[in-house]
């Protein structure tokens, strides 16, 4: 080889190319040096062609074809400009020369495509154009040469295409060349590669060349070449499995119809052509022709439109009107869906009445240009006329849905069809009150009757088609200018007083069993209040006094009303109605004014009624029903102050009303909890205008409620509220609920005592509103006292309180103070060292426990839980302190331990936000939790490696100890931590089944579950004893001391992982239990439990065919 | 009134078959009845783990466990309530078979309904046998599926009842020309063993059942 830096020999680096071969890789470097020597001018020109001359005249083919291609893709290596116009042309002059010569023609083509490449060919130049184009249509025969060859005429007419397709346009004798050439060409072709480029051609030329000024010649042209691309349709292509090209069948798809619809002269055969290709039944097949036709009615020309409109519209209409259209629904938004070609697959049989709605959409639009549509319209109309005239018809949906899509487009279409269907001989006769019956017809009495008159079904027919017709107005209107003269003037609006007039009649009219009629007629009365500008607010008015007086029909005269479809119809209109663009606060307001009213009234407490479980459950679905209609901020707003109102009613009757007071808290809760998901707004205006009122009616009903519900509600309400009370009010906020709570009166709210020196349960509200308070507030410039005498009088009430929900409510004060409100200069190692010794006496082997000892430990709980959710150092270390020690654990600890553990590891309101359904930050700004994500993880990895250690070394008691901390943590850690550690915790869990606690049987049957689903391979080994285990827990009656152990809800869930298992794991190793089993279940048949004996029949059932 | 000709059957949508009413449910509450529940769990004095040693031995302790699966061993334990098996019940069971010849179920065809079910039930014992009726309606009066319906739907209970059901399956009066040729082979042990032993037919019902819920 020759060293780099030398002036290689051209001849020699010819021979070597030629003596490389095959071999890819190497020839190009030959190449690629030899173009490097030309382009540096390290070689000229001429010393390269007499390099090159003995090979490319060589009397053998094979060496001649060598030197050819060594030449080409020397040339297609050059920089586009290294070559000189007259270099150019010599070369060109050459290459053509070389064209007779078969062995080497590929190579000569690529040649000529290098050149036509470079910057300095020049158009015409010596007739270049003409010469090569000539030569390919005289000379060459596609057909002789193999799809790679064929590529580089394709190349070559695509390249000048490309580079100058204007200069085609010059001379109608260049410009008739280029266009036969093209169809010499492309006739016959098949590679995909080639047809790629054949109908992009066909579109370049179509769309930039004036084949008119080719005089009668172009009607020819035209037609070769719409039958060199149509004759590919519907094109089918499988890529082969080591694709070279990339190329997909939906390219050529869409090339092929980009091709189809370029040319407004194709049309003449196009469309009779595709319609044809539409008798198939292959849906895919039918799919590709209407989306073809879409393009092409498109793209064509406005004359061309008018021309075939008739062609189109007889060959489209059928596959409309003798189709099943139900799943066209006039409910919906749009008649034709939005994104239905990317979402529908082309497989899909109804696909093709989404696009042939389209097509007619689009025409109507196109004709519109024209100024022909009217007449056109007219014809139409007359041919569906005799299918409008009775609502039965059997194509009436079909009609109206036709029209509707046409009228979509238009505004003159709109108004012509609309006056053509309200005429009175079709549907004038129902809905116009203009119009009366006129008895003198000649028709037969019974016949007119029954014309006039519509029954419950056809009427609901008839309304449910209006629909698409609202559904054609509003698309219409969609983008128009509100002051638009349509919107004020149209046919539609012409009918409007003779629809609302029908439309209530209907509601008004029908009987209570015709449910579906009324939900026809909300829902269509619904949409025209959407319409934009339509109605005025009066007939909105109307609209939502005609729903109220539906509602409040239904609620008197079905005890199940909640469940009625008219009632969930009336729901879902009205959410429509409050949230839709169209005048949303008037319409907010126009509800909260006509229809709240009504409703409240049915939660104005009664004492006659109230202990009535009746009234109570009315109650509960009126909630609901008002939980439904909140979907907005300014709803909800009024709904606040109503319920309110509410609450001091219920505050001042007997304590049966509480259920009705947390109800109706609750609601609220939920209703906030929903509006602030959807969109997030902030609640300051409601510290101050309805907080205050709100405390005056809650704390007495909180502090007299045994249950503590109102408690845990009103908290819930004050926590939500403050979160979305805005960041910088919050010291106020902690201010003012610091004094409530020490029983100073704030805003003429008293609590009367200071809950520092009682116990009482509204410790829990407290928990809960400094629990929203944000992290940052200073808690301790409110108590006036330091944390160490702060935390005592708090432990003071823990020692000393009976109740024992409120002395849980402490504890939580403790911790939450612990966690987010101690001071940096406190010393928190030192007060948990105090405390911890307190709790010492309870680790040593002779202890006996006393209630103060209990309450110490308690207070050391709950101080390391409220460091250890913020990952604090100290609060860790005290935790493995308790921890660790599990090897000195005493039979008193039996007890303690597994509680504590699960102190340390459940989810407290305190510590835990109410997720939003959205991930966005609170609106708020407030940061109220100071907890690490991770804690659980993190304490998990710690504690349950030597709680398994443990266990395998214990006596038997302390075994039990194990299962039961173990069963505490399961329940509260979730299925994501707990995945990675399942190998470590089976044998743990599969001796727990054998056990007869029923807390240890919970934790590990849901664990068990948990195995089967996530990692069935871990049970294979233990099948025998898991499903001996578990049919036991299933069926039998486990009593230990007169207590029964599985309970219908262990029952239940053995069952479940029993159907885990013989689903999850694999046949081959279940089979062998199959038998077994479905004997043994036939006990869990006889089972007292409904829900237990469906599982025991559903898993037989699945046994019984596991064998198939 | 003349014969039901049900051709073209009246098909029923999901919705309006009879369903377990919403009575027995509880309502949806507003506030979790739980949540105060939930935080007493977390009390160290919920039980007296102090003070007082605990007198007995321990809960796993093994004389005072029994394990038993019949009614006989008698002992005084907290008894749960009995939900009874009853009519709609059994309408749960036989409802979604399907039709072997419809894509339908047998409620939606309303080839069996809530109110042609009858199941008589010896509260009192266990042991006594107990006894379902069940008239089919076929969908039209020369139906000649009507036997393998029938045969279906013994199929189904017999696997999903305790074994002291007796199952008697007729066809409606007067909704079948051979009324009482099919209520003879529908009932007759003999020849309702027969049917299962052949495999082809217990194929087609393993698919009438491959719907059931």
């Amino acid at each position: 080889m020759t060293g780099v830096g030398e002036n290689p020999d051209i001849g020699t680096l010819v021979s070597q190319f030629i003596a490389s071969g095959d071999d890819k890789e190497v020839s190009k470097e030959y190449v690629k040096k030899a173009t490097g020597l030309v382009e540096n001018n390290d070689l000229t020109l001429l010393e390269f062609i007499r390099g090159l001359g003995p090979t490319i005249t060589s009397e053998s083919d094979m060496t001649r074809a060598a030197g050819m291609q060594f030449l080409a893709e020397t040339l297609s290596g050059l920089s586009s400009t290294r070559l000189s116009k007259q270099d150019v042309n010599v070369f060109f002059e050459f290459l053509l020369s070389k064209l007779d010569d078969k062995s080497c023609l590929i190579h000569t083509f690529h040649g000529i495509l290098s050149l036509i490449k470079s910057k300095n060919f020049i158009f015409g130049m010596n007739g270049n154009i003409q010469s090569i184009l000539s030569y390919l249509l005289d000379k060459y025969n596609p057909r002789s040469h193999l799809a790679k060859v064929r590529y580089f005429p394709f190349n070559i007419l695509k390249e000048l295409a490309e580079k100058n397709i204007t200069y085609f346009s010059t001379a109608s004798d260049i410009l008739e060349l280029f266009i036969k050439t093209f169809i010499h060409i492309a006739s016959g072709e098949k590679d995909p590669r080639n047809l790629m480029i054949s109908f992009n051609l066909n579109v370049a030329i179509n769309q930039n060349l004036p084949l008119t000024t080719l005089g009668p010649e172009s009607d020819a042209l035209i037609r070769d070449m719409y039958d060199v691309c149509f004759c590919y349709f519907p094109i089918s292509f499988t890529p082969p499995a080591n694709d070279p090209y990339k190329i997909s069948a939906e390219d050529l798809k869409l090339a092929l119809r980009e091709a189809i619809s370029c040319q407004s002269g194709y049309a003449k055969d196009s469309f009779n052509d595709l319609l044809e290709k539409l008798t198939s039944t292959n849906p895919v097949v039918r799919n590709d022709v209407l989306k073809t036709m879409l393009l092409s009615v498109e793209r064509y020309n406005d004359d061309t439109i008018l021309e075939y409109w008739e062609t189109i519209w007889n060959g489209l209409k059928y596959e409309i009107l003798h189709n099943d259209v139900s799943l066209f629904k006039s409910s919906h938004e749009t008649i034709i869906p939005d994104n239905y070609d990317s979402a529908i697959d082309d497989t899909d049989e109804f696909k093709p009445m989404m696009f042939t709605l389209s097509i007619l959409g689009v025409l109507s639009g196109r004709l519109e240009k024209t100024h022909n549509l009217d007449n056109i319209i007219v014809m139409i109309t007359q041919e569906l006329e005799e299918n409008l005239s009775k609502v039965d018809h059997k194509h009436f949906k079909q009609s109206i849905l036709l029209l509707s899509v046409i009228a979509s487009n238009s505004q003159s279409a709109f108004n012509q069809i609309i006056s053509f269907l309200f005429s009175p001989k079709l549907l004038g006769k129902y809905i116009r009150s203009d119009i009366t019956i006129d008895n003198n017809a000649s028709e037969n009495e019974i016949d007119v009757a029954e014309a006039y008159d519509l029954n419950t079904a056809k009427k609901r027919d008839l309304i449910d088609n209006l629909g698409f017709l609202f559904i054609s107005y509003k698309t219409l209107t969609k983008g128009l200018d509100s002051s638009s003269d349509f919107l004020f003037s149209n046919n539609l609006v012409m009918y409007k007083d003779h629809l609302l007039l029908f439309l209530c009649q209907s509601l008004q009219t029908a009987s209570n069993m015709e449910r579906t009629l009324k939900c026809k007629v909300i829902q269509q009365f619904l949409s025209l209040t959407l319409l934009p500008k339509y109605l005025n607010k009066e007939e909105n008015t109307l609209f939502l006094n005609q729903v109220n007086d539906v509602l409040f029909s239904v609620v008197a005269h079905n005890e199940n009303w909640n469940d009625d479809i008219v009632v969930k119809e009336i729901v879902t209109s009205l959410q429509k109605f409050m949230t839709n663009d169209v005048n949303l606060m008037g319409n907010v307001t126009m509800v909260v004014e006509l229809l709240l009213p009504g409703l409240l009234d049915l939660l104005t407490p009664d004492s006659q009624l109230i202990s009535s479980p009746k009234y109570m459950a009315n109650f509960k679905k009126t909630l609901t029903l008002i939980n439904d209609l909140c979907v907005n901020y300014q709803f909800l707003e009024v709904l606040s102050i109503r319920i309110l109102n509410k609450l001091g009613l219920y505050s001042e009757l007997s304590s049966s009303t509480f259920d009705l007071f947390q109800d109706s808290v609750a609601l609220l809760v939920n209703c906030i909890k929903k509006v602030e998901s959807s969109k997030q707004f902030l609640l300051n205006s409601w510290y101050k205008s309805f907080v205050p009122r709100f405390l005056n009616v809650s704390i007495g009903v909180s502090d007299a409620d045994q249950s503590h519900l109102c408690g845990e509600v009103v908290g819930d309400l004050l926590s939500w509220i403050i979160r979305f009370s805005e960041k910088d009010k919050h010291q106020n906020i902690l201010k003012d609920f610091v004094d409530l709570f020490s029983g100073k009166s704030a805003d003429g709210v008293s609590v009367n005592y200071s809950l520092l020196d009682k116990a009482s349960p509204l410790i829990s509200i407290f928990n809960k509103t400094f629990a929203s308070i944000d992290r940052s507030c200073d808690f301790n410039v409110c108590i006036n006292v330091s944390p160490e005498v702060y935390i005592d009088s708090i432990t003071k009430i823990c020692y000393a309180c009976d109740d024992e929900y409120s002395r849980i409510g402490y504890l939580q004060h403790l911790s939450l103070y612990i966690n987010k409100f101690i001071p940096a200069s406190f010393d928190v190692g030192t007060y948990m060292e105090k405390i911890f010794k307190r709790s010492e006496t309870l680790f040593s082997p002779s202890a006996t426990v006393s209630k103060n000892d209990v309450v110490n430990f308690e207070i050391l709980i709950w101080s390391i839980k409220g460091l250890l959710v913020k990952l604090d150092k100290t609060g860790l270390q005290y935790f493995e302190n308790v921890t660790v020690s599990i090897g000195n654990w005493q039979k008193t600890m039996r007890h303690l331990i597994p509680k504590a553990f699960k102190i340390f590891f459940v989810d407290l309101p305190i510590f835990k936000n109410e997720p939003l359904s959205s991930k966005q930050k609170v609106i708020s700004g407030v940061q109220n939790l100071n907890v690490r994500l991770l804690y659980k993880q993190k304490i998990f990895e710690i504690v349950v490696p030597k709680l398994i250690d443990y266990y395998l070394t214990a006596d038997e008691e302390m075994k039990e100890t194990c299962l039961v901390s173990l069963s505490m943590i399961l329940e509260c850690i979730p299925n994501a931590i707990l995945k990675s550690h399942l190998p470590d915790i089976l044998p743990l869990i599969l001796s727990s089944l054998s056990s007869h606690n029923p807390v240890i049987l919970n934790g590990a049957l849901t664990t068990t579950e948990l195995i089967l689903k996530e990692a069935p391979k871990l049970a294979v080994p233990h099948l025998s004893t898991l499903t001996s285990n578990l049919t036991n827990l299933a069926i039998n009656k486990i009593v230990v001391r007169k207590t029964l152990v599985n309970t219908a809800d262990i029952r239940f869930q053995a069952l479940k992982c029993l159907q885990c298992l013989f689903d999850s794991v694999d046949q081959q190793h279940t089979i062998a239990y199959r038998t077994d089993v479905l004997k043994k279940l036939a006990r869990g048949l006889e089972d007292p439990k409904r829900n237990v004996r469906k599982l025991s029949c559903d898993i037989r059932q699945s046994l019984y065919e596991m064998n198939n | 009134m003349s014969d039901p000709i049900n051709a073209n059957p009246v098909v029923l949508d999901v919705s309006q078959l009879p369903t377990r009413s919403k009575k027995d449910q509880t309502e949806a509450d507003f506030v979790d009845q739980n949540l105060v529940r939930n935080v007493l769990s977390l009390s160290f004095l919920e039980r007296k783990h102090y003070e007082e040693e605990e007198s007995a031995g321990d809960s796993g302790s093994d004389s005072d466990m029994q394990i038993s699966g019949d009614e006989s061993v008698c002992v005084d334990y907290f008894e749960e309530e009995e939900e009874e098996i009853d009519a709609q019940e059994i309408f749960d069971l036989i409802s979604s078979i399907s039709d072997p010849e419809h894509p339908l179920t047998l409620a939606q065809l309303a080839v069996v309904n809530l109110n042609d079910i009858e199941v008589k039930n010896d509260t009192r014992s266990k042991n006594s046998i107990a006894e379902v009726l069940i008239k089919i309606t076929p969908t039209i009066t020369h139906c000649s599926l009507a036997t393998l319906i029938g045969l279906g739907i013994r199929v189904r209970l017999e696997r999903c009842l305790p074994p002291r059901y007796r199952i008697n399956i007729r066809i409606k009066e007067n909704t079948h020309q051979s009324e009482n040729q099919i209520n003879k082979q529908l009932n007759d042990k003999e020849r309702v063993a027969a049917a299962c032993e052949n495999d082809q037919l217990l194929g087609v019902i393993s698919q009438m059942l491959s719907t059931c819920k």
